[in-house]
């Protein structure tokens, strides 16, 4: 990880709220894993309202490795400052940060499940996949949102022969529902029966795709996200909790594990879902 | 030409004893915002500074508050970490071996629930290589007194400190909570007990509201504030205790640059915590330092302490002259 000046190559809203911005930052980008993460400051460093860095995933690295784009959604103040930028300005960036999905045999078939901007770190991780042994591995991408807006980047995806998966809650476009509801259904009518499941999105989201991964044993990878003060790992502010890695205590005791450093990728069975 | 202004700038004195810690230059860092240094280290080298001071210590591990754990406020952030902490033991064993040949000196923040918790941490750690003293965080509940901050009261500061004092052989800086009535009151009764310097201000009791919500934005509710939110108040706080003890002030709050660490000094502080802003620029302890070795010699100041407090004589004599 190090901390670079990156320049602003382009930042174009694709869909309501949603933008690609790319940032060229050639220190870094070649380092980067999938599902890692970065801290993203969109204003000066003496400029103390909103105060903390930000941060993102990398939706895909650009050029012969020479920046990052980033999916992101305007939510609040410091994702508003970021729409606002132009060609040729600077961002502060520190990373890649954090561990992100785990890089090893994916068996036969994938299922990414994603709720809105979640999608945003599976383009890498497709990529990745593709580029590296399992090119044809059977990818099955479940995006949802709450209506056509959120249909986002799709196409990137069945570029890389994914097949998608879309629900809406207000049924515009895919199956009528949440995404758990239309994964649940082809869970259940073993539609599908990944060897493993990855997914990103709000906690509620997560927590339901978790509970299906561990009652029917799929391997299952979740990326959290958490509000961040640092996201380096010192000001212990992002934590969830987690089961106690001695085993004899896993289920009575749990700990407070950090998402920037331990994740914000973890595997479904150290999170105490009950709890969160 | 660049070469001769870095060998000028070296010539400046940035050396301070703080009690008896002898520190190379004035910028420590602020505990619970430079996690045990690991963290750090990637981004910054550690000998940079005058002291590192590692997040607060208690004698058994502590887990810490449920999430959300912090808030952004304007210009600053609200937290209620819960002092989570990996507990004495395994910061001798896994932690302190890095930091003890650091090049800088180590510092352990610490706290406790009874006056004796602190008293066998203070004593542990003096048996302990590598550790050059301990700042005492009294602003933890004492549970003896059905959870009331150990610094809230003069009394209650005194009693604590002069055990400490007796336990320990390590020097002692005591830091003090902004959430009192009078912070000279706060800062004279513990230098009466022995402390041999003081540090602050720790965060500002804080809250924020969801109103979409209507819910705490904190799980704990209440938090502390930090940031530049804070300055203004931590500057007036060392200024007053500056003027209330003789011995050395160490000044913490919203540090972001080498202008604001000059401000905390003309106040009266020997020295400085940069807190908060590590999380914004990891490596921004270097750039104060290097602001403040600039400053000094861009207005020929030889020594750091010829500008500590030096604002004190001249307000006198001001206010004299006038005819108000
Ligand atoms: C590891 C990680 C990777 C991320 N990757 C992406 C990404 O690729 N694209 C993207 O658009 N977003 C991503 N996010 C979320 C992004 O960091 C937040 O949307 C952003 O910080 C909001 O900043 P803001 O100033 O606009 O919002 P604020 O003004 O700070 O907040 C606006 C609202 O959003 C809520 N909020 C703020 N931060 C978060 C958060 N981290 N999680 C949930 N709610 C939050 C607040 O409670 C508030 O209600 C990621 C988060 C993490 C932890
Ligand atoms: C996330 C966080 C954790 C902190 N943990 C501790 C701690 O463990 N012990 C302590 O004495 N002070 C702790 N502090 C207080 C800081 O050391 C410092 O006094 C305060 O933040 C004000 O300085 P700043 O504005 O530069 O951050 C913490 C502050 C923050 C923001
Ligand atoms: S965001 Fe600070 S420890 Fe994770």
């Amino acid at each position: 990880m190090k901390q670079v000046i990156g320049k602003v190559l382009y930042n174009s809203e694709i869909s309501q709220s949603y933008f690609k911005m790319g940032i060229a930052c050639s220190d870094v980008a070649s380092s980067i894993l999938p599902g890692q993460f970065f801290m993203l400051r969109a204003w000066s460093d003496t400029e103390y309202d909103p105060l903390l860095n930000r941060p993102f995933g990398v939706y895909r690295v650009i050029g012969e490795e020479e920046g990052v784009e980033i999916l992101y959604r305007v939510v609040g103040r410091g994702t508003r400052i970021m729409s606002q930028l132009r060609h040729r300005d600077f961002v502060g960036l520190i990373g890649p940060l954090g561990k992100g999905f785990p890089i090893y045999e994916y068996g036969d078939s994938v299922a990414m499940i994603s709720g809105g901007v979640g999608i945003a770190p599976f383009y890498f991780f497709t990529q990745w996949i593709r580029n590296k042994k399992s090119y044809n591995l059977p990818i099955t991408l479940y995006h949802g949102g709450s209506g056509m807006d959120d249909m986002v980047c799709i196409e990137d995806f069945e570029a890389l022969g994914v097949e998608i998966k879309s629900s809406t809650e207000d049924g515009s476009v895919g199956f009528k529902g949440y995404v758990t509801d239309n994964l649940r259904k082809d869970l259940e009518k073993k539609n599908i029966m990944p060897s493993f499941m990855l997914a990103c999105g709000p906690k509620a989201m997560l927590k339901e795709v978790a509970l299906m991964a561990l009652k029917d044993d799929i391997p299952c990878f979740v990326s959290i996200d958490s509000v961040m003060g640092c996201g380096i790992g010192t000001c212990l502010g992002c934590v969830v909790k987690t089961r106690k890695k001695d085993k004899s205590k896993a289920d009575t005791e749990f700990e407070y594990t950090r998402v920037c450093m331990e994740g914000p990728v973890f595997d479904v069975k150290d999170i105490l879902w009950e709890k969160l | 030409m660049g070469k001769t202004i870095e060998t000028d700038v070296k010539m400046v004195d940035l050396s301070t004893n703080i009690g008896g810690v002898v520190i190379k230059n004035p910028v420590m860092t602020a505990s619970g915002t430079f996690g045990y240094g690991e963290e750090m280290s990637p981004y910054i080298d550690l000998s940079t500074f005058g002291a590192i001071i590692v997040k607060g210590i208690s004698l058994k591990p502590r887990k810490g508050n449920p999430a959300p754990r912090i808030v952004e406020t304007p210009s600053g952030l609200i937290n209620a970490i819960g002092l989570q902490n990996v507990g004495l033991d395994a910061f001798v064993d896994e932690k302190l071996p890095l930091l003890k040949d650091c090049g800088s000196p180590v510092i352990v923040n610490i706290f406790g629930e009874t006056i004796d918790e602190y008293c066998l941490l203070a004593e542990k750690l003096g048996h302990v290589d590598g550790i050059a003293g301990i700042e005492l965080n009294i602003s933890c509940p004492n549970v003896k007194k059905g959870g009331m901050e150990f610094g809230r009261q003069p009394e209650d500061a005194y009693r604590l400190v002069r055990a400490v004092k007796h336990s320990a052989k390590l020097p002692i800086i005591t830091k003090l909570s902004p959430n009192v009535g009078d912070i000279r009151e706060m800062a004279s009764s513990v230098e009466e007990a022995g402390s041999d310097a003081v540090s602050l201000i720790n965060t500002i009791t804080a809250m924020s509201i969801d109103i979409e919500k209507r819910r705490p934005r904190l799980f704990n509710v209440i938090g502390g504030l930090s940031g530049p939110a804070i300055r203004p108040i931590a500057v007036r706080m060392v200024w007053e205790a500056a003027g209330a003890v003789d011995i050395p002030v160490i000044g913490i709050g919203g540090i972001m640059t080498y202008e604001d660490a000059i401000e905390f000094i003309i106040a009266g502080a020997c020295a400085v915590q940069i807190g908060t802003a590590n999380f914004i620029d990891p490596t921004i302890g270097l750039k104060v330092l290097k602001g403040i070795k600039t400053y000094l010699k861009s207005h020929s100041i030889q020594r750091l302490s010829d500008i500590i407090g030096c604002i004190r004589g001249q307000i006198y004599t001001l206010h004299k002259n006038s005819n108000l």
